[in-house]
């Protein structure tokens, strides 16, 4: 493939993945900046060191890389956060509404979205509250379509460890959201 | 409905709902998306590979010259030019095989042969 075909293949790519990407990021940090900051580090990466292999291998290695850089900040804001009750400051940083950076919607169906919304922000909201792993495992799975070898290698854990925190993932949002869905 | 079916239904609701929330982010959020895509997309080839793709295309573009102007040229791969001591290329085998030098030298003993003939 020349470097023209591969930025357009690359362009292409990222297209299709970026919102995702922004939203597990965000899902995770709960921080628009900080979700900003790990998808465009992770499409650097992509881009710099992984162009050049086969466009099928695209998929994984990005979604590999944006999990890595998500606990890469997990691990840092747990640091700061000690750190910070240490200090007798701030105990942790708000969380953005995961609503804000949703545009919009028409009035169509006004009731019928705002039950839509309603549903969303719940189910974020749920995700959230799931350990780091859980909430990986879930998205991937479910959201990405991964399977169990592909998020396992993902993630960067075995095949056993997906399989754990998938299943307590769905069970936990299950009970919390079951009873709730439109 | 089975427990298995809840969950599959319910899978199947988180997803569209996951999905849901990605098509409509906001203006200024897609535009930094785009932004950080454009960056990546520039970067897929680094300064040093552009560099590299440079210099092999300029080496075959100039390869590429030089064996078309020297088959033009006035005498060129259609006359090859003679070289100093090898006008007679066959001399080099003539020089260098040992059957001939065997075979010059029963040469000088059939001529020997031959004369002893004519004067007996």
């Amino acid at each position: 493939m020349g470097a023209l075909d591969t930025g357009q293949a690359l362009n292409r790519f990222l297209v299709e993945v970026e919102r995702r990407a922004f939203r597990m990021a965000y899902i995770a940090t709960g921080s628009r900046e900080d979700a900003l900051d790990i998808v465009q580090d992770a499409m650097l990466k992509l881009a710099q060191n992984y162009a050049v292999r086969p466009s099928d291998e695209w998929p994984l290695l990005f979604q590999r890389i944006l999990q890595s850089r998500v606990r890469d900040w997990y691990r840092r804001s747990k640091v700061r956060s000690y750190w910070n009750v240490l200090v007798g400051g701030l105990t942790g940083e708000d969380r953005d509404n995961p609503l804000s950076y949703v545009a919009e919607t028409d009035a169509r169906e006004p009731q019928a979205q705002a039950l839509r919304d309603g549903a969303m922000k719940r189910l974020e909201q749920g995700v959230q509250q799931l350990p780091l792993r859980q909430q990986q495992a879930f998205l991937l799975r479910v959201w990405e379509g991964l399977d169990v070898a592909q998020t396992a290698r993902a993630m960067g854990c075995s095949q056993g460890s997906v399989k754990t925190h998938f299943s307590r993932a769905v069970h936990a949002l299950r009970d919390m959201l079951e009873d709730h869905w439109p | 409905m089975t427990d298995d079916e809840k969950e599959r239904m319910f899978l199947e609701n988180a997803k569209a709902l996951l999905q849901d929330g990605a098509e409509r982010l906001d203006e200024s959020t897609l535009a930094e998306l785009r932004v950080a895509r454009t960056r990546a997309v520039a970067r897929s080839v680094s300064p040093a590979r552009r560099g590299w793709l440079w210099l092999s295309a300029a080496t075959a573009v100039a390869a590429a010259v030089v064996i078309t102007f020297s088959m033009w040229l006035p005498g060129g791969a259609r006359n090859p030019v003679p070289v100093a001591g090898l006008e007679n290329i066959e001399d080099v085998d003539l020089l260098s095989g040992a059957e001939e030098i065997q075979f010059y030298r029963d040469l000088e003993f059939y001529r020997w042969l031959d004369n002893e003939k004519d004067a007996g």
